[in-house]
């Protein structure tokens, strides 16, 4: 592997994960594996249904024998067996790159977004990146191909965190773009507009994407285990504050709280499935615990 | 402001320091503000909020906190600098440049003795205390030192106090050379001194100790004292009070030695009186008084079985002086608490006879004989030699020699007898007139009574008159005042008074006044008729005392001289007119001994033989012309002032004749029996007399803290200590309250993922 992805994807993580399979819920069906049932016709074995041909259609799928039948044109479908077409959007905004411990929420979110991708590229579904900030850094389009996970490594590891998020605009962005349904993934610490964010979400919803939120947070910014006079330089030009922290602990815990209870309360509304990650946990045990709780959520979101 | 310190604390130098150590805590947070660390921080927006929400009460806590910890320094800060609220408690040596005015009484009572001790050593251990507590700042206080029995002389004046001083004044105030007087002293004039001599002082703080055992009798002039008082306080002079006796002691002091020595005389019974007095809170038993003439103890003890406490019993004894010549009399008790009252002494000089004049006008001569008679009957028994002469007598020889003079029914005198008469009585002789039938009236008033100026009391009607018997008034003819002269009439002797009948007697001219007091002039009626006229009549000239009886010596004119009572009142009319300047005198210790001589008959050296613990002392003076005015005609005369005579006992001034003769005359000196009240005046009576000015400090006994002011505010010190432990407290619970503490027995927040176990979940296929 190179180092780049090492990075991302250390090797004890890659052991652990090289065990799991990813499940994607029955609404997006795969073909590849068979094991995904796709909501779209394409080529396939399985006949679905016969439609009336209309000019543009390809001639090829003429069902000659029903037009000698009825002297109509009609056309055969099949039911096409689709990947997993999933979406990475990675935060890559400043506040990403605070972190307590050895790795900051932005190295921790680029480790979800690969050991993900690997996931998914081991099944053979597509596997889509964009990363954002204020606006979209770089889109990784769509694909299955084995290689594509140095395409993905290679774009994370470019990306310096520097500016502040503006998660409506890109959930917006992404709704126009990702015309074929699928499962996006939204990889950030939130700290944006709180109505933007829910907007956004809701519009992927809409759109009949499958949402999941990673929201990774610092130990610190749950615990908040400060101590001694300190000065708060505010990431993403929130200002700074001077302060003695431990006095300050029980309502920023409180506000804190609040936030995430509030996310975590619109997103099940949402029928999004929402995990906060602490980045001091292990990622594997993270992923694990998502995807437990994914397989769980067997009700079909299909429209 | 430095005063300001100097007077509220105790270490005023350590509130400076201490004012930086109250900015401590303000200076640690400030420094805890500057010395922070830097974090970026992601999540500010919830920050900002919670420190939006509690912005207002963290600045109340943090402000309260820190209000806490300054009090806490400030106390600890005022605990050390000894905070003082009230600055009369200060220690006396603290503060500004004083000048310390200490007057010691050193009257006979601070003799008062207890244990090893007594008033007066303890009196001058606290001069030295507050010498030795003024030179821990050297040269900053002056001490001046008054003492009572001379307060216009200071023994010290406003000398510095360091510790040479303090060394000096060991030295000086040593009880040998520094002894208490037996005399009583006056503290009013003792602080008018003070005051004086802190009048023209400016710039100082004037502190003035008055050093006294206060006893209650010395506060009988209240007003004085309270005003005297009130001047210094007034004038910001701080009086400080200070008791040197713990307790009243028991005390027996003899009050009395007297007897009439005008008319003592060899181998005849000398009648004396003496006092003792009680002034202990117990009752005294068994009280023995011995007697001694000339150092040799008389065998004549006085025994008073019980004398209850504060009363005072007397006893009269007679003791024979065997021999002529002077008697150095002396009464003295066991010793006591207070040992110089417990001795009196008297002197007496004692002639073998005692000469009385007698003129008889009478031409047939036999009047003199009834007096004399009455005074001598046995010369041995009364030891009175009378002399009957007649008017011509007044003019030839001198009177002086003659204890007293009678003159009986005189019909006139010639001039220069009444001359010599009048010198005689003038200087103290004595003088009893007795009239009869040859008496001239005109002669009595004109130049005997001359208007009130003469020798005789009053003036005289024409004649004499009978007085007839009047059986409506039954009563004696005769009425007695209350006077040592009719002694023999006091109680059931008074019948015989009635027996007294007078038949004649001399009445006074109508315009003179009977009623002694709407005459106010010097005669005093002691005896009248039952008419209301006058009988006897009693009046002073010059020093000596008249007696006028107007009737007459012998049985003529009444029947008293028939009667016994007759012997006893000539007897009493001798003793109460004889002269006294001739019999030694009897003073008060502190007296002076003041001499004028005429150098006709004495040379300038003058001996006193002072009395004396191991004999008598004699000093050496030298008479000095007296100063007089150059035109005065006056015959030059030597003087001499013998001060030193603060020691009880009998003194003797000896004095050389131009004769080579010497001559001696005692006078003996006894201290005053009122000192032997050892009661003392109670504080609160104290402060009471002097009205609750509170500018006067009052010091018990064994109080010295107020020379080092060691005990000043103790109560603010208990109150502070008490405030401390309670703000200590407080900051402490607030301190908690306020800081973080890691909640260890609480669970993890449950968005913390465990570790393992869901990993666990995972490895099972789904």
């Amino acid at each position: 592997m190179t180092q780049t992805s090492r990075r991302f994807l250390p090797p004890e993580a890659i052991a652990r994960i090289s065990r799991l399979e990813i499940l994607a819920r029955n609404v997006v069906e795969g073909f590849l594996s068979g094991l995904h049932r796709s909501p779209y016709f394409g080529q396939s074995v399985e006949f679905a249904q016969h439609r009336e041909y209309a000019p543009g259609d390809d001639i090829r799928r003429i069902d000659w024998k029903v037009w000698s039948k009825t002297d109509r044109y009609y056309i055969k479908q099949y039911e096409e067996e689709t990947n997993l077409r999933t979406t990475l959007l990675v935060d890559l905004s400043e506040s990403m790159q605070f972190g307590s411990h050895a790795l900051s929420k932005y190295e921790y979110a680029c480790r979800i977004a690969a050991s993900l991708s690997y996931l998914l590229l081991r099944q053979q579904d597509s596997v889509g990146m964009i990363t954002f900030d204020d606006v979209i850094r770089s889109t990784i389009p769509p694909s299955s191909k084995q290689n594509h996970l140095s395409s993905i490594l290679a774009s994370l590891d470019i990306q310096k965190p520097a500016k502040k998020t503006d998660l409506q605009k890109l959930l917006t962005q992404v709704a126009d773009q990702q015309t074929r349904r699928g499962l996006i993934v939204v990889i950030s610490d939130l700290f944006v507009d709180r109505d933007g964010l829910f907007k956004g979400l809701k519009l992927l919803r809409t759109r009949g994407h499958d949402v999941m939120v990673f929201h990774v947070m610092d130990d610190e910014e749950l615990d908040f285990n400060y101590a001694g006079t300190t000065k708060f330089e505010g990431m993403e030009e929130m200002g700074d504050l001077i302060c003695d922290p431990r006095s300050l602990r029980d309502g920023y815990l409180a506000a804190v709280n609040a936030f995430v209870d509030d996310v975590r309360r619109h997103c099940t509304r949402q029928m999004i499935d929402y995990h906060t990650i602490r980045t001091s946990q292990h990622l594997d045990a993270a992923l694990a615990h998502y995807l437990t709780h994914r397989v769980g959520m067997h009700q079909s979101v299909r429209k | 402001m430095n005063a300001w310190l100097a007077s509220h604390f105790f270490n005023p130098t350590f509130v400076a320091g201490g004012a930086f150590l109250i900015a401590s805590p303000i200076i640690i947070h400030l420094i805890n503000r500057m010395r922070f660390r830097r974090v970026r921080f992601a999540a500010m927006e919830f920050l900002l909020a919670s420190q939006q929400r509690n912005r207002r009460r963290l600045l109340l806590e943090q402000l309260l906190l820190l209000l806490l910890r300054i009090l806490i320094v400030a106390a600890i800060v005022l605990l050390i600098s000894r905070l003082i609220l009230d600055p009369s408690q200060m220690s006396i040596f603290r503060g500004a440049r004083s000048h310390h005015v200490v007057l010691l009484d050193d009257s006979l009572s601070m003799r008062d003795r207890w244990g090893e001790t007594n008033s007066f050593a303890e009196a001058i251990k606290i001069v030295n205390r507050l010498a030795a507590g003024g030179a821990e700042q050297p040269n900053t206080q002056k001490l001046s030192l008054l003492r009572l029995s001379r307060p216009e002389q200071p023994v010290l004046s406003e000398r510095d106090v360091n510790e040479d001083f303090v060394t000096e004044l060991s030295t000086k105030l040593d009880q040998q050379s520094f002894p208490c007087t037996h005399r009583t002293l006056d503290l009013v004039t003792g602080l008018q001194a003070a005051r004086k001599l802190l009048a023209g002082e400016r710039g100082t703080i004037q502190h003035l100790h008055v050093i006294s055992d206060f006893r209650e009798r010395d506060w009988q002039d209240q007003k004085a004292i309270s005003a005297a008082v009130e001047e210094l306080t007034s004038a910001g002079v701080a009086v400080n009070l200070v008791r040197t006796v713990p307790e009243q002691h028991a005390n027996l002091t003899v009050t009395q030695l007297s007897g009439d020595i005008q008319v003592a005389a060899a181998d005849v019974p000398l009648r004396l009186k003496v006092g003792v007095r009680n002034s202990g809170q117990q009752v005294a038993t068994d009280v023995r008084l011995a007697l001694f003439d000339n150092d040799e103890k008389i065998p004549v003890t006085v025994v008073f079985e019980k004398i209850d406490p504060q009363s005072e019993v007397t006893h009269e004894v007679d003791i024979r002086l065997s021999t002529s010549g002077r008697h150095k009399l002396r009464v003295s008790i066991d010793t006591d608490s207070l040992a110089e009252d417990n001795a009196r002494f008297l002197a007496v000089d004692v002639p073998k006879t005692v000469p009385v004049l007698i003129i008889d006008g009478n031409p047939s001569g036999d009047e003199g004989s009834y007096v004399a008679d009455a005074l001598a009957a046995d010369p041995k028994s009364t030891g009175f030699s009378p002399v009957i002469e007649n008017i011509e007598f007044l003019r030839r020889r001198p009177l002086d020699d003659f204890r007293a003079v009678f003159l009986l029914n005189v019909s006139e005198i010639p001039a220069d007898g009444l001359d010599a008469l009048e010198k005689y009585v003038a200087a103290g002789g004595g003088l009893a007139w007795f009239v009869g039938d040859s008496l001239r009236p005109t002669h009595y008033n004109d130049v005997l009574y001359r208007d009130g100026q003469g020798l005789f009391p009053l003036p005289l009607d024409a004649a004499p008159r009978e007085l007839f018997a009047d059986p409506t008034n039954p009563g004696a003819d005769m009425r007695v005042a209350d006077h040592p002269l009719f002694r023999v009439f006091e109680g059931e002797n008074n019948a015989s008074l009635a027996r007294i009948r007078i038949d004649k007697y001399f009445p006074t001219t109508r315009e003179w006044n009977k009623d002694d007091q709407q005459r106010k002039d010097r005669v005093r009626t002691i005896a009248s008729l039952r008419t209301n006229d006058p009988l006897v009549l009693e009046h002073q000239y010059g020093n000596g005392t008249v007696i006028t009886f107007l009737t007459t010596a012998s049985p003529d004119w009444n029947n008293w001289a028939t009667d016994y009572s007759y012997v006893v009142v000539q007897l009493e009319l001798i003793k109460y007119i004889a002269r006294t300047d001739r019999s030694p005198e009897t003073r008060q210790v502190g007296e002076p001994i003041q001499l004028s001589l005429n150098p006709a008959d004495y040379t300038d050296n003058v001996e006193i033989l002072s009395p004396g613990s191991e004999g008598d002392r004699i000093t050496r003076l030298q008479a000095a012309p007296e100063q007089q005015e150059t035109s005065s005609k006056a015959p030059l005369r030597l003087s001499a002032v013998y001060r030193e005579t603060d020691d009880p006992g009998i003194y003797t001034v000896r004095l050389q004749g131009q004769s080579q003769i010497a001559e001696d005359r005692l006078i003996a000196y006894n201290v005053a029996p009122r000192e032997g009240e050892l009661q003392l005046a109670a504080t609160p009576d104290i402060r009471k007399r002097l009205g609750g000015n509170n500018k006067v400090t009052l010091q018990e006994f064994g109080q010295l803290e107020w020379v080092q002011g060691k005990e000043a505010g103790s109560e603010i010190r208990q109150w502070l200590l008490w405030t401390l432990l309670f703000l200590m407290i407080a900051e402490q619970a607030l301190a908690y309250r306020l800081s973080y503490h890691r909640n260890t027995a609480a669970s993890p927040p449950a968005s913390r993922g465990r570790r393992g176990e869901p990993a666990r979940r995972t490895t099972t296929p789904v």
